[in-house]
């Protein structure tokens, strides 16, 4: 993916959205230092999806550059 | 964007899987940008097999209609440069249908659907989740 920075402002830009507040404010949201883990195949996955039932959850499938 | 963006983000219910893998020549592990996606809502997980893009190619002929208007694709083998949105009642059984909102790819080609879909569900007094129009 050559536009990985286009992506990220376009993600960055959903996200900063989906915490809009009503009031006009912005709320404090954590950030953290990322760790890039091996994923140790699709049951993995499975269960990281299934282990945050009740959230509204994103599915991303991106290259690195 | 993201460092000028984040200190702005509140904490709506939600969770996002950022799932890395090649897919040009030039990318590799050692190119993946920490500093792009720093919410720590967002997990990162480095798919050298390609196992999540592989999995869900197959399963796309049943999701079209769940495709974000726009988007293009053509029944590859591998699903990239994607995104898949699902409610918060979706729970991942042997096929991605179940809770699926939309998907997008391109992921930029997607994105006012995305947007929109946000907004519905984190705007103020938003309850309900989206439904395909």
């Amino acid at each position: 993916m050559k536009n990985i920075r286009v992506v990220a402002a376009a993600l960055g830009t959903l996200l900063l959205l989906g915490g809009y507040f009503p009031s006009g404010t912005y709320a404090p949201v954590a950030t953290a230092e990322p760790e890039l883990s091996d994923l140790k195949g699709i049951d993995e996955f499975r269960t990281l999806f299934n282990d945050d039932v009740g959230k509204v959850r994103l599915v991303l499938l991106l290259s690195p550059t | 964007m993201q460092n000028e963006l984040l200190p702005k983000y509140a904490k709506a219910n939600l969770r996002a899987y950022a799932i890395w893998f090649n897919m040009f020549p030039g990318d590799d592990r050692s190119k993946w940008p920490p500093n792009l996606l720093t919410d720590a809502r967002v997990i990162h997980r480095w798919d050298e097999p390609k196992a999540v893009g592989l999995w869900y190619a197959p399963h796309t002929a049943s999701i079209r209609s769940e495709l974000a208007p726009g988007s293009q694709w053509r029944d590859g083998a591998i699903l990239w440069d994607a995104y898949l949105l699902y409610g918060t009642d979706a729970k991942w059984s042997d096929t991605p249908t179940a809770g699926l909102i939309h998907w997008g790819r391109t992921i930029v080609a997607g994105r006012e659907t995305l947007k929109d879909d946000f907004t519905k569900m984190f705007a103020a007094g938003a309850t309900a989740t989206p439904r395909r129009e």
